[in-house]
């Protein structure tokens, strides 16, 4: 796979987002990069606190303080996001990138009907009067699958379920057809039944419009079902990335076996799932090597091959495989 | 909402009713009684004697027991004679009025006793009321238009210098007696003896009063404006003092809650999606923060009525200011009783009501919110 070749929409180099608080300063996103093609769903896969939301935020630009972009890029359509000036990223935001998030409701302005807040998309975008707007949010709203969409668009946001708030979300995120549309957890807030709704939904428009979606959930069964690659976090850096089948397959990275072993499996009888002891290291205080070593039991088994470098030194992002990068001193 | 309403309305009736009960108890067990003070400063000659205080005493009513005295103040006099009681009516309303009271629950507050011996004190508070409506609403809007902006700035660019700034003056405005700066501004500017007038040569402002008395002297803003006694003008020119010194006391307060108001909007979620969706700053700001931002804002500013109505005691007494809290000082000092009552009794009446507003309001602004 080449990496700059005609399809890749999204390309984000090296990365790096650190909050600056009065504990210290954590290093949320530490050298992360990836890159998603159009028309695909790359899943960001990892534990809460291990940098997703933070790397999605940061090719929005959406990072308040005390949160900075120290460096790196987010090339999108051949364009570096982190040097463009803010009135052209302004414009960029909600019609060629948008995104959803984990909460729906809270997510919609409380004091405006949704048919307004799907609106505004349309006027502030396209110029288009509030009335058009309007009709065209109704027509959102019927393709999200909200009956009754002229009654709807009357709602104020806390009259709606969690799924229908969603569905909401989702409506004003595709408003404009965008190339890019980052879910942040969409399902995790939901009821099973809802989440298999949405992520029905959300795959239905992504074949029809082809937008590229960028998948975080923590959800292995999600990504198994939707997505085309997945890039595993771990601790602000990605520690393995490969197409989903690979992943499930060949999965290399101790994290990454640990992850699928904590899933059941249909048909298999397993006294209990396994679980990865410990948990993720404090953002602030990074151990020197490597950040998933004082977890790893692969780490111990391989003592005698290793030594102590995996304690010592972070491995390098390295290929092993086509399309398949891991970060791990067991390999090659 | 309608069987809200009427639900209200009785938990109103009934708090209006015991906060009649605890205004009439306050006054009346306080010791010393409202004749006590009659023959303060009052030379050997002109002294009253103990029959002549009892002749006021019976002539006011007073010396009935309390429970009828306060059934009276509640309810009048005027049915006490249908009903047989009317040896329970006061002398005055008896032998000299041509009509008895009819109670404050029919606002009928009776005569003021001394400071405008005989007139009726709803007249005097008609009289005062606009005065104090002008005052309070000025300095209101005043420090509104002034504190909002600067609750708005403070909140996004917390912890700029202008935060820091404004967050310190806020704590000056607070901790600040209203007596003090208020004497410390007619220091300042007022009269022809002023620093403001002295030194800087600068038209100085009066010390004090709604309107001139007289034509201005040369030298006063009234001069230069050219404002004749008692016009528009000289009114607006009298106000000036007043109105900063209250507007910067609730200034502080106002750009204290807008800024933590919207300090709480700014981390909510749909804030996030208001950016993502492609609003300008600007947008996000002003029109999604601060829209949710306000709603705590416009009940505080509902539970100020009764204020804007009752007036500001101190700042009017310091500038000498004909206003209801002006009124409700000289009350006091003269033991006018009705007066004092009627104030009290009004103000809690408005308190009620702005709660009532306020709830009402609230659904209005945050259709989160209905009332069931």
């Amino acid at each position: 796979m080449q990496r700059d070749g005609r399809d890749i929409l999204l390309d984000v180099r090296d990365l790096r987002t650190y909050f600056f608080t009065e504990d210290g300063v954590v290093k949320a996103v530490d050298g992360v990069s990836f890159h998603v093609r159009r028309g695909e769903i790359l899943g960001l896969v990892g534990e809460s606190g291990c940098g997703k939301s933070v790397t999605s935020l940061s090719i929005m630009r959406l990072i308040t303080p005390p949160g900075r972009i120290l460096g790196g890029q987010v090339l999108f359509d051949g364009i570096d996001l982190l040097k463009l000036p803010e009135p052209e990223m302004v414009r960029l935001r909600g019609s060629r990138i948008s995104m959803i998030f984990q909460q729906p409701v809270s997510c919609l302005n409380p004091v405006f009907k949704v048919g307004d807040q799907i609106a505004e998309v349309f006027q502030v975008h396209e110029g288009v009067s509030r009335v058009e707007g309007w009709r065209r949010a109704v027509e959102l709203l019927r393709m999200v699958g909200i009956p009754d969409p002229e009654r709807r668009a009357h709602s104020y946001p806390h009259e709606l379920s969690g799924g229908m708030a969603q569905r909401v979300m989702i409506a004003m995120a595709l408003a404009l057809g965008p190339e890019l549309l980052i879910a942040d957890e969409p399902t995790t807030a939901l009821d099973v039944t809802i989440q298999a709704q949405i992520l029905d939904l959300m795959r239905e428009l992504q074949r029809r419009m082809h937008t590229a979606i960028i998948l975080i959930t923590h959800d292995m069964g999600i990504v198994a079902e939707m997505c085309d690659r997945v890039a595993v976090m771990y601790a602000g850096q990605i520690i393995e990335e490969a197409d989903v089948q690979t992943i499930f397959t060949n999965p290399q990275h101790p994290y990454t076996r640990g992850l699928l072993g904590s899933i059941p499996v249909m048909g298999v009888v397993r006294p209990r799932l396994d679980t990865i002891p410990g948990t993720v290291p404090n953002l602030i205080n990074l151990p020197p090597g490597c950040r998933f070593a004082p977890r790893c039991q692969a780490r111990l088994e391989h003592q005698a091959r290793l030594g102590n470098r995996c304690l010592e030194e972070n491995p390098p992002l390295i290929h092993t495989g086509p399309g398949h990068q891991v970060r791990c001193w067991l390999y090659p | 909402m309608v069987n809200y309403l009427i639900r209200r309305l009785f938990q109103m009736m009934v708090v209006i009713l015991l906060s009649s009960m605890a205004i009439y108890a306050i006054m009346n067990l306080a010791p010393g009684g409202p004749l006590s003070g009659i023959n303060l400063g009052a030379d050997r000659k002109s002294r009253l004697s103990p029959e002549e205080i009892r002749r006021i005493e019976e002539f006011l009513g007073l010396h009935r027991p309390l429970h009828w005295r306060y059934i009276v103040w509640l309810l009048g006099e005027d049915w006490l004679d249908e009903v047989g009681l009317k040896s329970l009516q006061r002398t005055s309303c008896r032998e000299i009025a041509t009509e008895c009271t009819r109670g404050v629950i029919r606002f009928d507050f009776g005569d003021s006793w001394r400071l405008a011996a005989g007139q009726k004190v709803i007249d005097l508070i008609w009289f005062r009321l606009p005065n104090t409506l002008l005052l309070m609403t000025s300095a209101t809007l005043l420090s509104l238009l002034v504190a909002i902006p600067i609750g708005i700035y403070s909140a996004v660019r917390q912890y700029s210098l202008l935060d820091y700034a404004a967050t310190t003056f806020a704590f000056f405005g607070t901790a600040m007696p209203v007596f003090w700066f208020g004497l410390m501004m007619i220091f300042i500017f007022s009269g022809p003896r002023s620093p403001w007038h002295q030194v800087l040569g600068l038209p100085y402002l009066p010390t004090g009063n709604n309107f001139s008395l007289r034509p201005p002297q040369p030298g006063s803003l009234l001069y230069v404006l050219g404002a004749t006694p008692g016009s528009p003008l000289d009114r607006a020119v009298h106000l000036i003092l007043p109105t900063i010194v209250l507007s910067l006391l609730y200034m502080a307060g106002w750009s204290r809650y807008t800024r933590s108001s919207m300090l709480e909007v700014l981390r909510q979620d749909y804030v996030r999606t208001a950016r993502a969706k492609g609003l300008v700053e600007r947008v996000v700001i002003m029109k999604h923060a601060l829209r949710n931002a306000l709603i705590p804002i416009v009940t505080i500013l509902t539970l100020e009525i009764p204020g804007i109505f009752s007036g500001a005691v101190i700042t009017e007494t310091i500038f000498n200011y004909k206003g209801m809290g002006r009124l409700y000082y000289d009350a006091l000092q003269a033991d006018d009783w009705p007066v004092v009552m009627a104030l009290l009794f009004i103000t809690s009446l408005l308190v009620v009501f702005a709660n009532l507003l306020a709830d009402i309001l609230y659904t209005i602004v945050d259709p989160r919110i209905r009332l069931e």
